[in-house]
Formats: C-alpha cells, structure tokens, sequence
C-alpha cells in the first residue's frame, strides 16, 4: 500500500492543496467537500450522478460566496467551494438544531440565522422553505435537488424519514426545529411519493444517496460545528469574515440565484414556515438543481466521490459522538451508511422501498429502516473493517482528511496510479527528449571532434574495453599519474547549443 | 620484510607491557605510522622529480631537463610539455602537494621559480572538460567561484590555482568526512572558503557567501540541476556562468546517458540557464558530460564568445 499511495498521495495532496489557497476557509470547505466525495465514491454510477447533482447544488449556493471570498481562484475551485457551502450551511443548520450545547456553535449558528433571514426576507419564505427543507433533509435533499427534482424527493423520502426521526429528537431538544422538521417530513412525503411513480431506479439511486445523505449529515454536523467555531473565532477576531462573506454570499445568491443561494437562509427560515418550503421546494428545487448541474462539472462530481468517502471516514469516527445527541436513530444511521457504501444497490433498493413507506409515516419509517439498517449492517460491519484498515494503511491520511481529505482521493488515486507503477519509476521520458544537435546523441569519445589524437585517445583504448568495476580499476591506475596522453591540443571539441547564439 | 616486522610484534608488545590486545592494537599502529613515514619520503622524492629525476623514470613528462609550461586557451591553466604533455595549474603553495600530485617547478630568465602542479584529468572532471575541448570555463584568475561538491578539494585546489590570490573560491560540500580534507586544503589557501553544508539549502550558508562570476557543480544529485538553480538564485550574478558535470547514472541509469543529458539541459533551460555548449568527459569518466553556459544573460551579451 505504501509504496504506491506515497507517490500518488503526494499527486493527490498536491492537486487539492493546489487548488485550495491556504485560507482556513478553504480548508474547510475542502474538508466540506472531501466528504461528499467520499459519500459518493462508494456508490455506482446512480450515486456519481447524485453526488455530482448534490456537488452541483452546493456549488451553485456557494458561488458567490466564492465569489466575495476567493474571486481570484479558479472556477473550478469557486464550484466546489460552493458545493462545500451548501453543506456547511446544512450542516450548520442541522448541528444547530441538533447540538444546542455547544454555546458557541449556538452563538455562531444564531449569527448565521440572522444572516440568512436578513437575507432571505428577500427571496420570500418560498425559499426559507426549502431551506428549511435542506435543513431537516440537509444533505438528502441537496443531493436529489441536484440530480432532479423528482430523484430529490425520493432520497428526500428516506432522508426525510431519517431527518424525522433526527428531527424529532431534535423537536424534543428544540421546540422551534419540531415544527420544521414535522413540516419538512411531510413535503418529503410528498415528493417521495411521486418519485416513487416516476422513476424507481432514480429511487434506488436516492436511496443510496440518502444513506450517503445520513453520513453526510453527521459529517455536516461535524462540520458544522466546525465553522460553528471558526464562525465564533471570526466574530470574536472582530473580523466576521466568515458570517458576513457568508451572509454577502447568500445575498448575492439570493440575487443571483434565488435557489441555491438561499440554502443557508432557508435552513434559518425552516423554523418560521416549514409548510411554505415544503410546497415551494417542489418547485424551487429543479430549478436550483439545473443551476447546480451546470456549475458543477464533472470534477466536482470526482471531489465530491472523494470528500463522500473521508467524510465517510469521519463519520465512523464521528457517530458516536453524535449519537448521544441523537439517540438511538443516530446508532441505526452509522451503521447504515457505512452498508450503503458497500453494498448500496442491495441495501439502497431495500431501503428505497421501506422509505417511501416510511415517509408516508416517519416513525414506521424509522423503524423500517432500523431494521434494515441491521440487516446492513452484517455487511457494512465488514466494510468498517476494511474502511477502517485502509484508514490505518494509509496512515497520515486520516490527518490529511481533516485538512485537505487527502485519504479517498488517495486511495482512487492509487487505484488508477497503480497502473502507473507498473511502469518503471523514470526521471527521464525517451519520448519527450529531443536533441538540439544531433552529435548530442553519441557521448562516446571517439564520436567527439579530435579524437582520434586527443589526449585521452590512449586513455579510451583501455578504458573503452572495460566496463563497471574494470573501468573503476583502470581508471584508478590513472589516477596514480602516469598517464600520458601525448599533446594536447587547444582546439574546442565541444558541442554548441544553438539557443546560445540567439543571445 | 613486512612479514618478519609482524613477527616481531612480540617485542611491541613488549613495548606496550599490557595485555596481548592492547600490545597487538599499538603495534598496529605504530606500524602504520611507519608505512606513512614511507610515503612521506616518497612524497618528498617528488618534489625531486620535478627538478629531475624521478627515480629510475627520469623521462618523464617532468623529465628533468627541459620542461616548458605554456598557458592554456583557458587563462591560468598551463600545459607542461615536455616528451608528453600535461595539463597543470600553477601552484599557489609552491613546495605543497594537495593530494600528492606531481609538481613542476620552472625556472623563469629574471632566475625566480614558479611551481606548477600537474592536473589529473582521471581525478578532475573539470580538467576532463578542459582535455575534452570545452570553449570556456569562465573560471580564470580574479573571479570568484562557488564550487558545490567539492568533496576532498582536489579540483578546488586547482580552481584555487587558476583564481589566484584575488579570486575566491567558496567550497560547498556536504560530508564530513571529506570536508575535513577540504578544510586542511583550504588552510593553506586563503582565496578558499570551505563550506560544509548541504548544497540543497543554500540559505544556511546564504551569509559565507557573496555574489559570485561562477557556479561550478559537481554535486552528482538527481536533482542537481535544481541545486544549481537555487544557488544561482541565490548567489550568481547576473549574465555569471555555471559549470555542471552531470552524471548520468545519478539521474537516470536505465536510459541511455545521452537522453539524460539532453533532459538535465532542458531543464537547465527552464531555470533561467542558458546553456552554451557540451562536452563530454570521456574518456576519463564514464557517462559524464560537462555543460557550460550563462545565467540570466542579457540580450547583448558580450560575455558569451
């Protein structure tokens, strides 16, 4: 594993630390990022398109924001930032809702809500709405939003199922979120129903992306508190850079792009009108997911494969944390998305068929999916162990992942570098040499102007006849001295670039 | 002869009175002390050899007689002819032996004496190049050189040579163990500045260094030719020169020398470099070749004929 992960790890942490500027932000929405990559990696094609979908609608909220923040950067980079940022906004809001304890993730998450709302009084509650769908669906929705509209609300279904349940412990915890996350199951509901009609492989798909969805949320909540934190070190700093290029961001969506942008604001807005978002994400959410998909590119999509499986990672570590605040569904959860990686189609179709039912009633929802969650979990069980042991192969990677989510990109990297190694290592390409003289392609001595009475004309008769240690051997006899070479002359033998003449 | 002294090892060990390992172990050495006393004295002969007659060889190149040294192309180089030429600097320690060269020692009309020490191209790539017909080394009396891999100092007495008392010469080598030979050298010569660090970081010797004519690297590094470019960074002039042997068994011993030159002179190209010319060193080293050119040179650059 080492050999070929060094090399291609450095390949792989160059490429994001090259597109990533040393900002903290950066880092951050990297990290963001790293984990949607890594949620997708581990699903087939149905899940690169969801997660390709999900990087575009995170990319078409976070734009502008990328925009204030690093308009220098490429656009590439700008989209996946802005992928990063629709899941720090959801996570945001879900670590919000979830987590109140932490005084300063409640602090920055206020300062957050009263951004958004400040900026989503603009775009109307429509969109408060299907923030506040985001937020209780978070990253299930962002993702079917971004693959369609229909497949959003299937994943939607079981996310929203999931996100009930969340959500109800959070309603517990927090009286105002109960009402958004009752109001959000049910719009899911909906939507899932129809999906279901539409298309049931775009269901399975959703499925996938919903167990994606639910690592994803823990990792969202992560990371939410994350910038919970950044966001009070910011304030703090007196800079506000953070909230305030956030909250510009989101305005300038919301001028821009009234969808996407307004993620973040809506997730704030959720708690003021869930019906409204429920009815307006219906029709607002093919809409952002058009704008997503034409920002995001297929880059994205691979970042996002990536930054799904570290945040996968993460998450493994991060559930039981989470699960205190979460209860017993968090349990179900964990282990749910970790089968979801490896066996998602199996797992994905079950679940997809338990989840429509599920949303119609979250609760018999969440128990569906606790016991397929069990039955996942014999394999996902097996796949923890192999995620794990990869985690501790790769080594630094899982350092590398809080920074820059080195570890997945590293591991498809090896995949496709393993060709690569089997090709000898080559400082030197033979195709991409050229001569600038063709006397430059002979080093001999005797291809040399003057050899024939040169000086070391004697020299190269002995020494031309040996090689390896007979040359060593030879050589050190003339080294003793005695060499005589007969006359030297002051000719100039030596070959001429031509690039030297220009000058 | 050397047997039966063994066998006499007994009496050392009568010497030492200690036990039978240390006896041995001082014997040892005592034995050694005498094989250099040997070689001192030979050592002494060759000064001799340079008047005349080196041992039973007196036709050597020194041949006693009639030994004319003219310059070389290449100012403060000096070719010895006598039966047989052979390359050699002038010795600016005259009566001392680096690494136990030979030595010439002319007698000018106004009746001074001038030493000169025979230059082994077997020993010195850059005098490789300089027998391999290299137009201009750029190294000549006055300038100052920075020399990267300068291992013993055999060749960097001979720069010391060339440069003369009002060059410099800055000496960069990384092992000790030759470094300590490099620094004995350089006591003797006040225009050499022993430096033993890592070439690759030349920011810890950043302030024992000042602006320099000359880049001469001999480092043998995959990455020599990024060396080089960070010490020009740092230290060559604008419109200086560089000399590079690039060896290319250390960059890439399973392609064919002469593609691992071409690729080491386009990357030369990429740092600002521009090569001027390249030879080879053949015979006297295996795979080698030596590139010379300008850094940063100017559009009108009159230095480069």
């Amino acid at each position: 594993m080492l050999f070929v992960p060094r090399q291609v790890a450095l390949a792989a942490s160059s490429r994001p630390r090259a597109a990533a500027p040393a900002m903290a932000k950066d880092e951050l929405k990297k990290e963001k990022k790293s984990k949607t990559k890594s949620k997708g990696g581990a699903g087939g094609g149905a899940r690169a398109a969801a997660v390709a979908s999900v990087a575009a609608f995170l990319e078409s909220a976070g734009f502008p924001r990328t925009l204030v923040a690093l308009q220098s950067e490429a656009g590439l980079e700008a989209g996946a930032w802005g992928s990063s940022q629709v899941n720090l906004e959801e996570l945001v809001a879900k670590f919000l809702e979830s987590s109140k304890p932490a005084p300063a993730a409640a602090s920055a998450a206020a300062a957050v809500k009263s951004n958004g709302q400040d900026k989503t009084a603009d775009h109307v509650a429509e969109e408060g709405g299907k923030k506040k769908k985001k937020g209780g669906m978070e990253g299930d929705e962002s993702e079917s939003k971004a693959t369609e509209p229909l497949t959003q609300e299937k994943p939607s279904e079981n996310v929203g199922g999931e996100a009930k349940e969340k959500k109800q412990k959070k309603k517990k915890k927090e009286k105002d979120s109960s009402a958004v996350n009752a109001g959000s199951g049910e719009a899911t509901e909906a939507v899932k129903s129809d999906d279901q009609k539409l298309d049931g492989k775009k269901k399975e798909s959703k499925k996938h992306e919903k167990d994606d969805d639910v690592e994803a949320r823990l990792e969202k909540a992560e990371l939410a508190i994350k910038n919970m934190f950044e966001a009070a070190e910011k304030l703090n700093g007196g800079g506000d850079k953070s909230r305030e290029e956030e909250a510009k961001s989101e305005n300038n969506d919301a001028d821009k792009d009234n969808g996407a942008v307004e993620k973040k604001k809506k997730k704030k807005k959720e708690k003021a009108a869930v019906e409204t978002s429920e009815k307006t994400d219906a029709g607002e959410m093919p809409a952002e997911a058009d704008g997503a998909k034409g920002k995001s590119g297929a880059v994205e999509t691979m970042k996002a494969d990536n930054e799904k499986k570290s945040k996968k990672k993460r998450k493994k570590s991060d559930p039981e944390e989470n699960v205190p605040v979460e209860g017993k569904e968090v349990a179900g959860k964990d282990s749910i998305p970790k089968p979801d990686d490896a066996n998602k189609s199996e797992t994905q179709i079950g679940d997809g068929d338990d989840a429509k039912p599920s949303s119609e009633n979250a609760v018999a929802g969440k128990k569906r999916k606790l016991e397929e969650v069990q039955v996942s979990n014999l394999p996902a069980t097996a796949k923890e162990d192999n995620t794990a042991n990869q985690s501790l192969s790769n080594g630094f990677a899982e350092d590398k992942t809080e920074e820059d989510s080195n570890i997945k990109p590293s591991k498809r990297q090896k995949h496709s570098s393993e060709p690569k190694s089997v090709t000898p290592f080559q400082r030197v390409k033979l195709e991409s040499v050229k001569f600038a003289d063709d006397r430059l392609q002979d080093n001999s001595y005797w291809a040399k102007g003057g050899a024939d009475s040169g000086y070391g004309a004697k020299a190269q008769e002995v020494l031309g006849q040996v090689r390896g240690r007979g040359f060593r051997h030879e050589k050190t006899k003339k080294k003793r001295g005695t060499y005589r070479g007969g006359q030297i002359d002051l000719q100039t033998h030596s070959i001429k670039f031509e690039n030297s003449d220009d000058e | 002869m050397r047997p039966p002294a063994r066998g006499r090892g007994g009496r050392g060990g009568r010497f030492d009175g200690g036990g039978r390992g240390g006896g041995g172990r001082g014997f040892g050495g005592g034995r050694g002390g005498g094989r250099g006393g040997d070689r001192g004295g030979r050592g002494g002969r060759t000064p001799r050899g340079g008047r005349g007659g080196r041992g039973g060889r007196g036709g050597g190149m020194k041949g006693g007689s009639k030994v004319v040294v003219e310059p070389h192309k290449h100012a403060g180089v000096f070719i010895a002819k006598a039966k047989e030429d052979a390359l050699c600097t002038k010795n600016m320690v005259p009566g001392e032996s680096v690494y136990g060269e030979k030595r010439v020692s002319v007698q000018n009309e106004d009746g001074t004496k001038v030493e000169y020490r025979v230059w082994n191209p077997f020993r010195s790539k850059l005098a490789a190049a300089v027998l391999g017909g290299v137009d201009n080394i750029w190294i000549a009396p006055g300038t100052r050189v920075l020399y990267l891999g300068a291992a013993s100092g055999t060749t960097v007495s001979h720069v010391s040579d060339i440069v003369g008392p009002n060059g410099l010469v800055y000496a960069v080598e990384f092992s000790h163990r030759s470094g300590r030979d490099l620094v004995n050298m350089a006591k003797k010569r006040t225009n050499v500045i022993p430096i033993i660090e890592d070439a690759r970081h030349p920011a810890r010797y950043r302030m024992l260094v000042g602006m320099v004519d000359v880049i001469f690297s001999d480092v043998a590094q995959p990455d020599q030719a990024r060396i080089l470019a960070l010490n020009a960074s740092y230290f060559l002039k604008n419109g200086g020169h560089f000399v590079i042997s690039i060896k290319a068994n250390c960059i890439d011993s399973t392609m064919p020398a002469e593609h691992v030159f071409a690729a080491e002179v386009e990357k030369l190209k990429a740092d600002q470099f521009k090569p001027a010319e390249q030879v080879t060193l053949e015979p006297f080293e295996r795979d080698h070749a030596c590139v010379v050119g300008g850094y940063r040179m100017p559009k009108k650059q009159k230095t480069t004929s």
